[in-house]
This record gives C-alpha cells, structure tokens and sequence, in this order.
C-alpha cells in the first residue's frame, strides 16, 4: 500500500535549493558581517577624510590670504607718511604686482576719502576717479577703523571697480588706511585649484550661505544658497555636525572648515552610503561574490546532482528490468556509499524476490494438481498455467497464455461455464463441472477457485483436478458394494454356524487340555516319586551298609573279647566302629534331608500353597530334589541367586516345579547327545522391581521355527521318547496364571537356550 | 527661496512640496537663453525671472513658445507692458514709474536734468529715459543732457559724470546698477558736491547704500516695499529674511517674494483644466507682503511705490 506522500522534488531541484539556500545563509552571515564591520569603517574613514580635505582647503585659503596680509602689511610699512600723492600711487602700483592677487590699492583717509590708489596698469586711467572718492559707508572700512588692525571683509561690490571683490584693510600709521581689493576670482581660483585634487565635493560659502565655488562645475555657485542647510547651521553655531547631509538630492558625509579671516566656510561631502564609492564597492564586491557563487552554484548544481541522479537514475532503472521481470546484468555502483547501499540492498531484495519466484514457480509447476491463474480485470485470460494443467487438460503452455478459458475451448458451453462460477461463488470454492481437454475428450473436474486481489490487480486461481476416472470408480464401487453386502451376509451366515462348531470343539480341546495338565503333573509327581525314592535308596542303603558293618565289627569284636583283647584289636575296632558310625550317621542325615525336601517339594507341588519365601530357598530345594538325576548325568549346574534379598510372596511350589521343568528340559533337550554342557540359574532384581530368574543352557539350542510356539501344548521334539509336550506349557501356564509373572525364551541353534522368569513380589490373590 | 522655503515648511500646494531649480543668466543673452532652455526641459511649471528687461526680452520667446509662465519680479520694460503673453510682472511699469520719478523731481524743485543711462539695459532704461522726458517736459522740465554708457566696458565714471554735468543741471538721474550708481555718486559728489540725485529704481538696494556711503546722501529713490513698514509681517519678513541670508532684504528680492507668493497661491486656487496663466489672471488679487497683487489679462500688475531719500545711510520714506 503506497502512502500518498506530500509532494515530492526532483533531486535536482533539491539540489539547487540547497546550493542556493546554502550559498544564500552564507553570505548573508559573511557579506552581513562584513557590511556590518567594513561599512562604518569606511564611514569613518570617509568622514575623516572630508574633514581633512575641508581642513586642508582652508588653510590654503587662510595661507593665500595669509601671503596677502604679509604684502599688505609690508608695504604698509615701507609707506611714507609726507610722501606726495603721486609717490604713493606709484608705490601702490609697483606693491600691485604683476599678479593678479590683487586688483586695487587703496591709501585711505581716516575719514573715508581715498588718498591713493595703485591699480594694474590697464585700469590706471580710472584713478582720477578713485581719487577722492568716499568710502566711509563701506563696511570694510567701518570694521577697519573701528577695530584698528587688519580686517577682511566679504565679498562685495567694489564701487571702485564694480567686481566682485574681497576686501582686506589694515591701519597705517595712525591716520591711514590701505585697503586692497582682492578679485574675487583670484581666491576663487586658488580655491578651485585647492579642492580640484580631492575626492570630496567642495562648497565655498560665504558668511551669507552663498556658494562661491564649487567642484562641480559652478552649478551651484550663484543659484545656491546654503545657509539654512542643518550642516552650515551647525558650523557656524560651533555646535557638531550632522552626520550626513543633503544637496542636490545626494547624500553626503559634511566636513566643515572655516576660513576665519573671512568668515567663509568650506563645506565638503563625501558621497554618502551607497554614492560613496568605496562603500559601494564594498557592497558590490560582497554582492558579486554572492550573485557569483550563487551563479556557479546553480550552474554547477545541475551538473553535480545529474551525476548523482545518474547513479540512482541506473539503480532505479535496474530495478524496474527486475519489476518487469527481465533478466539484466550487473547492480550499478558509485562513489557515494549511500547508494552503495541501497544497490546491494535491492540486489539482495531482487535475489530474494527471483529465488522466492523460482521457488514459487517450482512449487507452481510442481503441484501435481492443475492450476490456473486468470486476470479478472481482462477477460478472464490466463496469466499462468502450471504443468500439471498442461498436462490434465492437454494443452500448451505457450498456446494457452493470454486467452480465456472460454477462447480456448476449455469449456464444453458458455451455459456450463456459468452455471459452475455462479455454483462457485455461492458455495464459496469447490465445484464439479465438465470441462473439454485439448485433444478433444471431456473430463470431469473438480475445481476451487480463490480470489486474490492485489494492488493492481484481480486474479483468479483454479485448482483443478480430474476426477473423470476416480468418478467413474467411485460408481463402480458403490455397485460393488451392493453386491458386497449380500454377500457378506450370506457368508457371515456361514461363518455362525462355522462358528457354534469351532466353539464346541473348542470346549472339548479344553478339556482335554485340562485332563492333559492334569495327567502331566501326575505324570510329574510320579517322576518326582521315583526320582525321590531313587535318591532315597542310595543313603539308606548306605546306611544301612554301614549299620551293617557295625553289627560286623560288633560281633567280630565280641568273637575277640572272648579270645583276648589285644590294644590293635580295640582300637581296630574303635576305628570301624568310627567309620562306620560316620558312614551312617551322613548317610541318614543325608536320606532325613531328602525327605525334608521332598516333602517340601511335595507339599509344595500339590497344595499350590502361598507363603513367603526367598527365591533361592525354593531353586535350592529344586536342585537337591533333582540332584540323583543330574548326578548321573555329565552336565552341571551353577547357581547364582542371592540367599536374601529376593522375597516372594507367592506359590513356591508351581515354581519350583516350573523351575525343575526348565532344568529338565535343558537336560533332555538342550544336551541331547552332548558329553558336556552347563545349567546357569540367576537370580536378581530386575528393573521393574521384579524378581527375575534366569535359566541358560549352552546346549543345541531351539530351532528358529519352533521357538514362537515352544510354549504352546503339545509342541515336542520327542514325542514317544519321553517329551510329553507339556512341560513347558504347564511352566507357562503356572508362571502366567498362578504366579502373575511372564516367561521368555531366547535361544539361538547351537548356541544355546535362556529361559527368563519375572515375578512380581507378590503374585496375584487367587479368586 | 524663501517663500518657496516658507511655503514647503506649511507643507507645500495642496501637500506637494515645491521644488526649486535654479539658473544664472549670468547677464548674458547667450547664457539666458540656455538657462530656461534647461528650466524649460526640467519641465518647470513656471519661472521667476529674469530680473533685467534685456534678459526677458531674450528669454520671452522661449518662454512663449513653451507655454510656460514667466514672472519677472522686477521688469518694467515698456515693451513688456500690454502684451498677452507668458509674461507676469511684478512692478509697475517703467513708464508709469518714470512719470511720477519727474513729479516727484519738479516737487523738490529741479527743472533741469542730467541723465546717465546704462546701455547694457537698454531695453529698460531707454524706455524710461523716453518716458520720463516726456513726462518731465509735460510739466516743465528739462533733460540737458543724456549720457550713454555701457557698464561692461567699465568707462570711467567721472568723464561720465561730467559729460552730465555740461549743461549745469540741478539734478542728475542715474539709469544704472547700483554699483554704477554709486560709482558715479561718488565722482558727482566729487565734482559737483550737493546736487540733487536721483536713481532709478533698478538701482535700490542696500549695495547702494554701502557703496554710495556719503556719496549718495539725499540720493531719491523708488522702492518697491516700504521697509519702515510697521506691520506685523513685514516686520517678520524681514527678520526671516535676515535670519536667512544674514542681509537685509533688496527690492528684488520682496518683489520676488511678492511674485512666488502670487503664483503659489494662484496655483493652490487653480482648478484642474485651467492654466497657471488662467488661474494667475483670474484668482488675483493675491495677498503680497505690503499689497494685494492683481494682474490684469495681459499679466500686468499696477503695483503702489514707494519714493525714499538715502538719509544718514537709511532709506528713508519720502511723503
């Protein structure tokens, strides 16, 4: 399920973004850095410069009227008092100069009138008109007297000349004055060559505000007055100045110097802010690094993220050779890790998905049941079949891709068709229907059918399979089985009356088994009887031989007391009698023990009596009763079984005669023409907490064949040779019913025979 | 300037400041003509100026053609009298002027007169020596004598002054700047000391005074303004003035004052679709400093003068 993402950008765009905001934030922080440090000081400088610049112009200024002051105050000494009228204006001409500082010289009267006057020599011809001419209103002249030592004065109209004028005069003497009048154009152009070499923009003003020169080209002189500027106001009240101020629109850092012999002011401004060059090529240097860097940032961007691009571009395109399924070569790799990654990534993810699709597809085609894969969203077509569809429904794989089911005539009618979709939708999956193979021959199928949707697509799976024969045996079967059940009536009929006569002969075999059993331990305790008086007849009649021999000795010795007793001769007689008594007394305790035994045995064998006892009471018992018996015969028998431990609390004496029937039959049997063999008796516990009894021979052994029915009556090898056929049946039936435990043989031929008893300590409560 | 000053500091025409562009003429026909050329490509609403009648009659055509208003403060040229032009003026005209110039002259008992004229102005002071003659003649008088000058040439004014002189005038009429006036004050007092003297009123200003000094004691004079005006704005004025410029305010500049109030508040009654020149004609009489200011429909105003006698280096009214 794919999230619907908010919008998403190209890299490169995202790319470009980055470059761009990057570049952006960094000069913002550096450019604003440096602004922010750089531009004050170069305001600073600026203002420093504009202020020495008006400085430096000003002292030119007060330096030329300086030189001035200095001629005028040395020809006011080298004047003479008494000199005639024409001496002086031949004096005042020659202290003229041929400069052009100074126009007109004038020797003035304390009272205003002009006593002479020196002028260039073009205007010599208007002295007679200065002569005698009043100057007493003039403020110069007012200012002159009054203070009574050299003054300037501003510019004025000079009504000597009528030119612009600046007017200096000093005191001579104590009557006179010299007032000289400085073209205005002389100063004007000193001042202009002045502020010519500086960087700033220059205003001369006078004390009026009014602009006398400037660096522009005289556009503001005479149409400009600059009084009411704050900056001007400010320098003539002495006060600081403004930091920037305003003429013609521009802005400029002021620097005011004053002239003060004329009272004149230079004003001079440096452009200001973004006008100042410097601090414009600042701004424009830092603002060119940015759209610069930004420029071959955004230029450059493109290029880097289409290589990037072209890393994930190859990935992505690998990855869709994968979706649709092609088979291409190798994953692409890059310089970045990252993508790196995600290629082994998807190379591991694409390994994954093609061994899950082969497994899948194995599966698919392994299936032995058909099944087909259809495109619900277009007709139905088969998208994939596996091979036991092809094989159920006889058709290619290659012929049936791409077509419906209906197309290729899978269907025997249109009707049937949906008649079996419609039946599989409403039982939810399986349905029979008939369906037409490629070669032509119906089969029936049975088929399910499961939807599976998926994100872009909705498929159908079939999984069909013909159950055309398996019908068709079906039938055939129940048929039979109709048949079957007469039948088997007929024949359980049969098997009843069968039966009712198996029972009956059953019955009578039972009852001769019964009387065999009996007769077999009949036959057993006259075994016993004989065998017991056959052990009895030997120590009697030892005994009695002996006894026998004492009543000899006895009337030997008799025959000699009446002879003589010689000493040999008693203790001759001691000795015999000694013997003798031995001889007998062991003889006759051995015949007492016997008849303890047998009686035991006896008691034991025919009243099936319950008590306690231990295990080796009842095999020692046993073997004694069986001793005369095995004595004559060339076989031991070794007894291994604990005096104590093994305490029964059961029959003994269906065990011991269980026991002597396996001694016997090893002895009849197991030894049968040998010259030697040994009997093993064991007694232990076994793992159950049983008592166990282990019986071994290695004698011939019991013949494979024989062996699963060795227990079973009348199962011998010596029938008419002194086997009954019993023996063993009865030792099983005792040891199974009687006693609760299980018998076991393990023989193999020519090896031996074990036979293995288990009891249970306490053999089952008779009912 | 200081109107346009005072007028932008109370917030401008109708809220929009008035800008102030300047140009010299440099008393130069040449120079004339570019400066309002430039003025006329700055696309100025209206100029004031120029202040001598040789350089308006230079620049009229100009401003004609253009459309534009041109108040001249001072002129009073006869040719600019009459005529439906672009042309406003401020002062009365010359011929008015030099008629009550020769009244005043017959009062204080001078018949006979010398005239010195600046050629350099011809265009004015020719048409007030004409109408001052004629105006002298008709009740009695007599120009002896008329002495052209051109001011440039800087002629020596006391061959001037005597050339006048021939003749033995008992006044002398001077047609000239005021540094010329008090150039040739100065050699008249020197060659004939205590005549009677009088100057135009081109020639009234303060320069006169500093200049003249004593020479120019008793000289008659007519002004455009009464400077012992005791009202409450001229005296405001003038304190403005001065705090302004450090100087004492000339005639020139109150008719100038006078001229940009007048246009100022013709352009603030001007309603859109009409011309300045319209609105200057029809919205009068405009309030100037010491009297109304009305133009008639040929852009003339009839503006009262004042006659004063330079006394103890003052102007002072003559009644």
């Amino acid at each position: 399920m794919m999230n619907t993402l908010a919008r998403s950008w190209r890299l490169r765009s995202v790319l470009v973004g980055l470059v761009a905001a990057t570049i952006l934030l960094t000069f913002t922080l550096v450019g604003g850095t440096i602004l922010l440090v750089q531009i004050p000081n170069l305001k600073r400088e600026a203002r420093a410069d504009v202020a020495r610049e008006a400085a430096e112009v000003t002292a030119r200024v007060e330096t030329t009227l300086g030189t001035l002051e200095s001629r005028l105050e040395f020809l006011g000494q080298t004047l003479q008092t008494g000199a005639t009228m024409q001496q002086s204006n031949a004096m005042l001409d020659r202290a003229l100069g041929a400069g052009p500082a100074i126009r007109a010289i004038y020797l003035v009267s304390l009272k205003g009138k002009v006593l002479a006057a020196g002028l260039a020599a073009e205007q010599r011809g208007l002295r007679a008109d200065l002569l005698g001419s009043d100057v007493s209103a003039t403020r110069l002249f007012r200012e002159v007297v009054q203070r009574r030592r050299l003054v300037w004065g501003d510019k004025y109209l000079s009504a000597l000349s009528g030119a612009v004028t600046v007017g200096v005069a000093m005191p001579v003497d104590s009557d006179l004055v010299l007032m000289a009048e400085i073209p205005i154009s002389y100063l004007l152009s000193t001042v202009q060559l002045a502020i010519g070499g500086k960087n700033s923009s220059v205003w001369l003003v006078d004390r009026a505000g009014e602009v006398l020169v400037d660096t522009m080209g005289g556009r503001f002189v005479n149409t400009v007055n600059m009084l009411n500027l704050p900056v001007v106001q400010a320098a003539v009240a002495g006060r600081e100045l403004p930091r920037e101020f305003e003429m013609a629109g521009r802005s400029y850092y002021p620097g005011v110097s004053r002239s003060g012999k004329l009272d004149w002011y230079v004003v001079a401004g440096i452009p200001a802010g973004l006008e100042n060059s410097r601090i414009r090529a600042t701004v424009i240097y830092v603002a060119g690094g940015f759209v610069g860097s930004l420029l071959v940032g955004l230029l450059l961007a493109p290029l880097w993220s289409a290589r990037l691009t072209q890393a994930l571009t190859r990935i992505v395109g690998r990855a869709d050779q994968i979706t649709r399924g092609e088979v291409a070569g190798q994953w692409p790799r890059s310089l970045i890790t990252e993508f790196n990654q995600i290629s082994t990534d998807l190379e591991k993810m694409a390994t994954g998905l093609q061994e899950r699709e082969q497994k899948l597809q194995a599966v698919f085609n392994t299936a032995p049941v058909a099944m087909s894969l259809t495109d619900m969203d277009n007709h139905s077509v088969l998208i994939d079949v596996n091979e036991a569809w092809c094989r159920t429904f006889a058709r290619r794989r290659e012929e049936a891709l791409g077509r419906s089911g209906v197309e290729l005539g899978l269907w025997r009618s249109l009707e049937e068709r949906d008649a079996a979709v419609q039946r599989s939708v409403t039982t939810g999956g399986m349905v029979e229907t008939w369906a037409m193979r490629g070669d032509g021959v119906p089969i029936l199928c049975q088929a399910f059918r499961r939807e599976l949707r998926l994100e872009d697509a909705n498929l159908m799976i079939w999984a069909s399979v013909d159950i055309t024969a398996v019908r068709r045996t079906e039938d055939a079967l129940r048929d039979l089985n109709a048949d079957l059940e007469a039948r088997v009536a007929s024949r359980t009929r049969q098997l009843e009356k069968l039966n009712t006569e198996l029972s009956g002969a059953f019955e009578n075999l039972r009852m001769t088994q019964g009387e065999l059993v009996r007769s077999e331990k009949m036959a057993a305790l006259g075994s016993l009887v004989a065998g017991v008086s056959h052990e009895l007849n030997t120590p009697l009649g030892n005994g009695l031989m002996a006894v026998s021999a004492l009543a000899d000795a006895v009337r030997s010795f008799k025959g000699t007391m009446q002879s003589g007793l010689r000493r040999s001769d008693l203790e001759d007689f001691v000795l015999r009698v000694d013997q003798g008594a031995d001889i007998a007394v062991r003889n006759l305790q051995r015949a007492a023990d016997l008849v303890v035994s047998f009686k035991q045995v006896a008691v034991d064998q025919t009243s099936s009596q319950r008590r306690r006892f231990e295990l080796s009471e009842v095999v020692h018992e046993m073997v004694i009763s069986l001793g005369p018996t095995l004595r004559r015969t060339p076989y031991e028998v070794v007894l291994d079984v604990p005096k104590i431990g093994l305490l029964l609390d059961s029959y003994p004496g269906p065990l011991g005669q269980t026991l002597g029937n396996l001694i016997n039959n090893a002895v009849m049997h197991a030894f049968d023409g040998r010259q030697n063999g040994t009997i093993r008796i064991t007694g232990y516990r076994d793992v159950n907490g049983w008592i166990a009894l282990r019986v071994e021979d290695n004698g011939q052994g019991i013949p494979a064949a024989l062996l699963p029915r060795i227990f079973d009556p009348f199962v011998t090898t010596k029938m008419g040779r002194g086997g009954t056929g019993l023996g063993l049946h009865i030792a099983y039936n005792a040891v199974t019913t009687l006693l609760g435990g299980t018998l076991t043989v393990h023989s193999v031929q020519g090896q031996g025979t074990t036979f293995e008893l288990h009891l249970p300590e306490q053999a089952p409560l008779a009912v | 300037m200081l109107a346009i000053e005072q007028r932008n500091a109370a917030g401008g025409i109708l809220g929009r400041p008035i800008e102030l562009l300047v140009q010299d003429d440099g008393q130069n026909s040449v120079q004339a003509m570019e400066a309002v050329r430039a003025l006329v490509d700055a696309n100025v609403d209206v100029v004031v100026g120029p202040f001598t009648s040789a350089m308006t009659a230079a620049v009229l055509p100009q401003m004609n053609q253009a459309r534009v208003v041109i108040i001249s403060p001072t002129i009073a040229g006869e040719e600019f009298v009459g005529k439906d032009d672009y042309l406003f003026r401020i002062n009365a005209a010359a011929v008015t002027n030099a008629g009550n110039y020769a009244q005043m002259l017959k009062l204080r008992g001078v018949h006979k007169v010398g005239l010195v004229y600046d050629l350099d102005n011809r265009k004015f002071t020719e048409s007030w020596s004409k109408a001052f003659e004629a105006a002298f003649a008709s009740i009695g008088g007599r120009v002896v004598a008329a002495v052209p000058f051109e001011s440039n040439r800087e002629p020596a004014f006391g061959a001037l002054v005597a050339k006048a002189l021939v003749g033995k005038p008992d006044g002398l009429v001077f047609l000239a700047t005021p540094v010329d006036t008090a150039r040739l004050a100065q050699q008249s007092s020197k060659m004939a000391p205590g005549l009677a003297m009088a100057t135009s009123e081109w020639a009234a200003s303060e320069n006169l005074l500093e200049l003249g000094g004593p020479a120019v004691e008793g000289m008659l004079t007519l002004r455009v303004y009464n400077r012992d005006d005791p009202s409450e704005r001229t005296r405001l004025f003038l304190e403005a003035y001065q705090a302004r410029f450090s100087r004492a305010p000339g005639d020139s500049a109150v008719a100038a004052y006078d001229a940009a109030t007048a246009l100022m508040e013709a352009l603030v009654r001007k309603s859109s679709g009409e011309s300045l020149k319209e609105a200057l004609i029809r919205y009068g009489p405009f309030e100037g400093l010491q009297q109304p200011i009305l133009f008639d429909a040929n852009g003339d105003t009839n503006r009262t003068m004042y006659f004063t006698e330079i006394r103890a280096g003052r102007y002072a009214l003559v009644k």
